[in-house]
């Protein structure tokens, strides 16, 4: 439809990724997977057939046994009183007024799962408290590599870029990808693991994220659910007062 | 129009002349056939109405045909049609509804143009301690002033507009009560709008609250009765919305050509619901509310204090490799190179597009998908750009399901009005220059979650084909148990060639070693020419992917 438009196809690019919600379901995947919430967790029974099946990897091959089948545990789950642990931690933690939601509100530790997270929760999740939460659980390469994917975004948050900045992330992404794919098994890497690595190109031709993101509008809608009618008149008042 | 043509051809006897005058209009050749100076005249006619933005209400331009005599307001084709089959309407030499002047007067102009000015000046000191209400209907009655400056009018509409505007203003002047110094009649009603909105007011309510207001105050004073009143004083100030009817399977809008139908082309779907035994009025089963954009445009530049920073995007320092503002990316430059007469004038808007679904009952309540498509001005400095305040809810598409693929048929009215933005512009007043300008907007990019990226632009966003940089390049593949598309094993070429990581043999397929280069992206051209390959879309209930 937008072809229709004279200038549309001269434009460098048309339509934007959604940074917000990348990131957020990049951090869903990866605290689902780490802390090994049921049913949402990427390491299930039928990954592990297709880690069998496609890549070199014995250590996280299911086991079989006559009489029933065990699922090892994978080097990048954490175990149950590490879990616990983080989640105490999370329990207790407090942020300044307006950073966060109260993330303490959210946890259920007897579940062990975490409840109500916003999208604005995930983003202060993965920028700040992921590689404070698995630092010394985790080991050492796979942390290394969350906390390089939570620098990314930290750096394509950014509302002052440089060019060239921009380019060196642009290298380091894939890098970081690479690294996940040698810990992650295959479903972990849905699109929205993909998309991470065109993100550095759009930021460098459609400028910062602030502006081609969707926070603002996803702010907007509730008022809009209140207002639609009378918007005219409430976009009057407001800027004219 | 090539059609057209053709019937014109069919038409054709007499020679062609060059004719200034107009006598071409009410000429036909012996045999009672149109001329060809009459095909040409009438091209120039259209030409010339579609020139002047002015002329254009509702998408249409007043229709001067024998039948039609300039009340309606059709489209410029139907216009053509009109007058290859009915011919002119009589004594129309003068194009006086479509912006043409009887006597153009120079000097009475020039004392027309000192006489605004001079209004504005005393407005300027008025500015200092009047109330903020009062400021913007001062700014929107300058407005009008300015149009009439432009174009001494001819029909009765602008003066209503004016008279309408000069009632309001009176209205602005009054105080709420004798004696009253910090409200006056319209500031307490807008007052009580915005908390009727932010709040979620009943009208109930609000009729309530303001009988309680109004036994608190004076004897004799002037707030609105009820909200009915308030909203016909509101009314004059403009930035109506139109609604529009459309298909509920998405399949067709009832507008422009369409207007009269009553049942979709497509699904045979009726339009209205059935008329119960004491309905009088037909009730259509979805509407479309529709916000133009034009106006909401023109009223940035009404407010002194919104107009200075209008500009922001082309005046600001920028400094080399460093971007602060999309106006710094290589997109937007990439933009005004290849537009450079929309670049010359730095108060050419440009835009974002945001549309997502959203729930107005709450995400836990009955499941209902309605879906505002939102613009947002980038001209504006970072501290205002994305301000709700500044973002402009340009349609809402109602539920309860989402349009899905058959958004591009509500959109249909947005680029409408975009496409005539960018080629027409609208006559705007800037009151910081104090003149009239042609404004003409653009549509940078839009911005979308992802599954509505999908809906926005076309392409898939599933499967193995999620990913629109790589289109059919990349190399996701089904797993086998998981049954889902895996981004598995794809990121090691976009590694530079003789990276280590990409002779790792161990952890990937085995043995594989990766020696492809990243896809590169389609070309603009390219892209073009697979989009007009689709050709014609059916959209609605039988449409497919």
């Amino acid at each position: 439809m937008f072809w229709e438009l004279p200038y549309w196809k001269t434009n460098l690019f048309r339509h934007n990724l959604d940074v917000m919600h990348i990131e957020k379901n990049m951090f869903e995947n990866i605290f689902n997977t780490v802390m090994d919430v049921k049913g949402k967790t990427k390491d299930n029974i039928k990954d592990r057939l297709d880690v069998a099946l496609f890549c070199n990897r014995k250590n996280m091959e299911l086991v079989c046994d006559e009489s029933r089948v065990a699922k090892p545990r994978a080097s990048f789950v954490l175990e149950k009183n590490a879990q616990l642990l983080v989640y105490k931690w999370l329990k207790r933690l407090r942020f300044p007024d307006r950073h966060a939601s109260n993330i303490s509100r959210l946890v259920n530790t007897e579940e062990c799962r975490l409840y109500g997270m916003k999208s604005h929760d995930c983003h202060v999740f993965m920028q700040t408290l992921i590689s404070l939460a698995f630092h010394d659980l985790l080991p050492k390469g796979i942390w290394d590599a969350l906390t390089e994917i939570s620098h990314f975004f930290r750096d394509i948050y950014s509302s002052k870029l440089n060019v060239d900045h921009i380019e060196r992330l642009e290298k380091n992404i894939v890098e970081t990808i690479y690294k996940l794919e040698m810990i992650f098994p295959l479903s972990f890497f849905d699109s929205m693991e993909h998309l991470p690595v065109h993100l550095p190109f759009e930021v460098k031709v459609g400028g910062p994220v602030q502006y081609i993101w969707m926070y603002p509008f996803e702010m907007l809608d509730i008022t809009v659910a209140m207002t639609f009618i009378i918007k005219c008149f409430y976009f009057y008042v407001n800027v004219f007062n | 129009m090539s059609g057209k043509t053709n019937i014109f051809v069919m038409f054709y006897r007499g020679s062609i002349e060059v004719m200034d005058d107009r006598s071409w209009m009410y000429r036909d050749s012996p045999q009672g056939l149109r001329r060809m100076d009459y095909y040409n005249g009438v091209q120039d006619f259209i030409n010339f109405a579609t020139s002047i933005p002015r002329n254009f209400t509702d998408g249409g331009i007043r229709c001067p045909c024998r039948k039609c005599k300039n009340l309606k307001f059709l489209h410029q084709d139907v216009i053509t049609m009109h007058f290859l089959t009915k011919g002119f309407m009589e004594d129309y030499l003068c194009w006086y509804a479509h912006g043409e002047l009887f006597v153009p007067d120079e000097s009475m102009e020039e004392q027309v143009v000192g006489s605004t000015s001079s209004a504005s000046n005393m407005h300027e000191v008025g500015n200092e301690n009047s109330n903020p209400y009062r400021n913007m209907v001062m700014d929107a009655m300058r407005m009008s002033e300015g149009n009439v400056r432009e174009c001494p009018i001819v029909e009765e509409e602008p003066n209503a507009d004016a008279t309408r505007f000069f009632d309001l203003l009176r209205d602005s002047d009054d105080p709420l009560w004798d004696g009253c110094t910090n409200h006056s009649k319209l500031s307490a009603v807008a007052q009580v709008f915005t908390i009727k909105s932010n709040h979620g007011l009943s009208e109930a309510g609000y009729d309530k609250i303001i009988e309680w207001a109004r036994s608190i105050l004076p004897e004799g004073n002037r707030l609105k009765e009820n909200f009915y009143a308030a909203k016909s004083m509101m009314k004059p100030l403009g930035l109506r919305y139109q609604k529009i009817d459309i298909c509920p399977n998405f399949c067709m809008l009832y507008y422009l050509e369409n207007t009269e139908m009553t049942e979709c082309m497509t699904c045979e779907h009726s339009r209205y619901k059935p008329r119960t035994s004491r309905g009088k009025t037909l009730v259509a089963y979805k509407k479309l509310r529709y916000f133009p954009i034009t106006p909401r445009l023109q009223r940035l530049f009404m407010s002194p204090r919104i107009v200075e920073h209008m500009t922001w995007h082309q005046s600001h320092h920028a400094v080399d490799g460093v971007i602060v503002h999309p106006s710094d990316s290589e997109a937007w430059k990439h933009f005004n190179s290849m537009h450079p007469h929309f670049s010359a004038e730095s108060r050419n808007v440009c835009l974002g597009l945001c549309t997502n679904g959203f729930n107005p009952f709450g995400s836990f309540a009955v499941p209902y998908s309605c879906w505002p498509v939102i613009l947002t001005v980038y001209n504006l400095p970072p501290g205002m750009c994305m301000r709700p305040e500044f973002m402009f809810l340009s349609m809402v598409i109602p539920g309860p399901s989402s349009p899905g693929w058959n958004i591009d048929v509500c959109l249909r009215l947005l680029i409408d009005e975009l496409t005539q933005l960018w080629s027409s512009g609208a006559l705007t007043y800037d009151i910081s220059r104090k003149q009239n300008f042609v404004i003409k907007a653009a549509l940078m990019w839009t911005i979308n979650d992802f599954p509505a990226y999908g809906m926005v632009s076309g392409w898939s966003t599933h499967g193995k084909l999620t990913c629109p940089y790589c289109i059919e390049n990349n190399k996701a593949f089904m797993l086998t148990n998981g049954g889902k598309a895996s981004f598995f094993y794809c990121h090691r070429r976009f590694l530079p060639h003789n990276h280590r990581y990409r002779k790792n043999r161990k952890d990937f397929f085995v043995g594989k070693v990766e020696n492809d280069v990243a896809p590169s992206c389609l070309s603009d051209e390219k892209l073009f020419d697979v989009v007009s390959e689709y050709g014609e879309i059916v959209f609605g209930l039988q449409s497919g992917k």
